[in-house]
């Protein structure tokens, strides 16, 4: 049988699979093990269980449940809620500042969250009801939340970074670094944003009320306190890996001692909350594992099909240099990004596109950061962005999953056009790594 | 809790099966919520491990040969183990646009469908890495590191979790068809 054909009666099984419901990580197995028989017999099933048993001697693997953990126990100790409370008052004299305050507050906890869900969650509960009671429109209140939720898939310790290191080969920390760079030029981009739009239309936000903004300085800086401890979590694992001191899964297991520490100080720590974030943590672990045992056999019997080969030849021939190839690698994503989760798109194109972008001499720590911020669009573009459902899932009354939708437009343009620039010009995503200590 | 009356309208003859297909399902629902726990706790394992070995290295230039080896194997013999968990309380990712929007008899049809397939997997698994688990048994295999543990266990949890998931699987579908009411 022909490779084309195979490869196409490969995806052809696959959505139908899918579509009818199988979970992503037993359709990839489920398929992996009707190929292997078919094209190798019975003896090359063994393919598919050794793939297991290779992902399960993996070191860095270790990372994701400890980062998933840090994460869990950080969301029972109500940092965000603390976070959102400081930066707000902070902002209090910004037009728009409440919504400057989400994304502020969104980027903070994305530097010491590695998956997006809880931010927008507790966004939803704490900042949204804020800003609709001072008057704030629909549309600018909802918009911002989405967007500054998506931010921890690009600000480190992000889990789609770690994934892409395991599946690409390049080093975690490197990665990490390089996401920090594109990471706040993005919330940057939202809070001038919010700042010209609420200039133009005043209407948009009113202004905070003169007892909000009569709070003494002293209270003002006694609310900082409350900051100093989750920052430092946040600045020990990065800056640990950014000075070489750790590997990941060492400093991931540093943030959860950090995350414990901060909960005790925050009296959030109890057997109760310790509880759910164990359970939590195993269930997406669990989930992840899965994904990724199906995907790598899925994969591996392709390529020993020499699927990949073909796929990796047809690509790099394609007459429209290597940028072309570079822009049609994003466009894959940005569709298939509107009907799968991220981990499944990652699992299934790295392993083809990466030898691409490598045979054209492309940074791989680049088309990591690249690949995060496709998964942003994602998470806010519908019809399915998980973003818009995770926010539905928490507002008041009178707010429907088409007033979320429809907030998001502008920054969905601006997350395009950041992707634009860091295609551009590499150095934005690629500089702050190159000055690490190797 | 006492059971709900059955409605009248049923066969009686029935009644003892579906008794029978029902305590199946509580049985696997407690065996793997069970499992999922012990295995989600060994992440407090994990982590004093992790740390352990950082202070020793970093701070006594005294690293460890166990450490970081048993962390790996420790962690993947519990998710993996923890993956019917997982698909005990739906969390494994699935595209269930249409799925949903389906009438509960086609539904139905299309569960059947693609349990044969989930078989298939789970079935390789607990074939296949039963048989590769035997053999690295058998040859008293090691991971020919300094450490050098048995391997053996480690493999054993592939047949172990496929087995786990199969039962999950069983007990989800029978749910799925109507067999058995759903949890609450």
């Amino acid at each position: 049988m022909s490779i084309t054909l195979l490869s196409f009666l490969f995806v052809a099984a696959f959505m139908v699979l899918l579509l009818a419901g199988l979970p992503l990580a037993f359709a990839t197995g489920a398929i992996a093990v009707v190929f292997t028989y078919f094209l190798f017999g019975e003896p090359g099933l063994t393919l598919v269980v050794s793939r297991v048993f290779t992902l399960m001697g993996n070191y860095v693997l270790v990372s994701v449940p400890l980062f998933i953990f840090m994460a869990c126990i950080l969301e029972r100790a109500g940092i965000a809620e603390a976070i959102f409370h400081t930066v707000h008052v902070w902002a209090g004299r910004i037009r728009g500042g409440l919504a400057v305050a989400v994304i502020i507050s969104c980027a903070l906890m994305a530097a010491m969250v590695g998956v997006i869900g809880a931010e927008i969650v507790t966004m939803g509960v704490v900042a949204l009801p804020a800003m609709l009671n001072r008057g704030y429109k629909k549309d600018l209140a909802l918009g911002c939340i989405c967007a500054g939720g998506g931010l921890a898939t690009l600000i480190p310790p992000s889990v789609v970074l770690i994934m892409w290191g395991l599946t690409a080969g390049v080093s975690i920390g490197q990665l990490y670094i390089a996401g920090v760079v594109p990471g706040l030029m993005l919330a940057a981009m939202y809070i001038a944003y919010i700042i010209i739009r609420c200039r133009l239309q005043p209407e948009l936000a009113p202004p905070a009320t003169a007892e909000e903004l009569a709070i003494p300085l002293s209270e003002k800086i006694a609310l900082l306190r409350g900051l100093l401890l989750p920052s430092a979590v946040a600045f020990g694992v990065l800056g640990s890996l950014y000075l070489g001191w750790a590997t990941p899964t060492e400093a991931a297991g540093v943030g959860v001692i950090g995350a414990i520490v901060a909960a005790a100080v925050n009296r959030r720590l109890t057997w109760a909350n310790m509880k759910i974030a164990i359970v939590d943590t195993t269930k997406v672990t669990a989930m992840l594992y899965w994904l990724f045992f199906g995907s790598s056999a899925l994969i591996g019997v392709y390529t020993l099909a020499g699927g990949t080969r073909l796929i990796q030849d047809t690509m790099t021939g394609l007459p429209v240099g290597p940028i072309g190839v570079i822009i049609i690698i994003q466009l894959i994503w940005i569709v298939l990004g509107c009907f799968i989760d991220w981990i499944g798109i990652l699992l299934l194109t790295a392993p083809i596109f990466v030898p691409v972008a490598s045979a054209l001499g492309f940074d791989l720590v680049w088309l990591g950061v690249l690949f995060c911020m496709n998964m942003q669009i994602s998470y806010i573009s519908p019809p399915f962005g998980p973003a818009a459902f995770y926010l539905k899932g928490v507002v008041p009354k009178g707010v429907t999953l088409n007033d979320i939708f429809a907030s998001i437009w502008p920054y969905l343009i601006l997350q395009l056009a950041a992707l634009g620039l860091v295609i551009s010009f590499p150095q934005i995503a690629l500089w702050l790594p190159g000055t690490m200590s190797q | 809790m006492t059971p709900a009356p059955e409605p009248s309208a049923e066969p009686a003859r029935t009644r003892p099966r579906r008794h029978a297909a029902e305590g199946f399902c509580r049985a696997i629902d407690g065996v793997n919520e069970w499992m999922g726990l012990v295995c989600g706790y060994t992440i407090l394992l994990v982590t004093l491990a992790v740390l352990y070995e950082v202070v020793a290295r970093t701070l006594f230039n005294r690293p460890t040969i166990w450490a970081n080896e048993s962390v790996i194997y420790v962690s993947a013999v519990a998710y993996l183990l923890a993956g019917a968990y997982a698909h005990l309380s739906h969390r494994h990712v699935r595209i269930d646009l249409i799925h949903e929007r389906l009438s509960p008899k086609v539904r139905a049809r299309l569960d059947l469908l693609t349990f044969v397939f989930f078989v298939l997997y789970v079935g390789t698994l607990v074939w296949v890495g039963g048989q590769m688990a035997w053999q690295s048994f058998g040859q008293s295999e090691t991971t020919g590191t300094p450490w050098n543990p048995l391997i053996w266990p480690v493999k054993l949890a592939i047949p172990g979790a496929g087995l786990l998931l199969l039962l999950q699987g069983i007990a989800n579908l029978l749910r799925e068809i109507g067999m058995v009411e759903k949890k609450p």
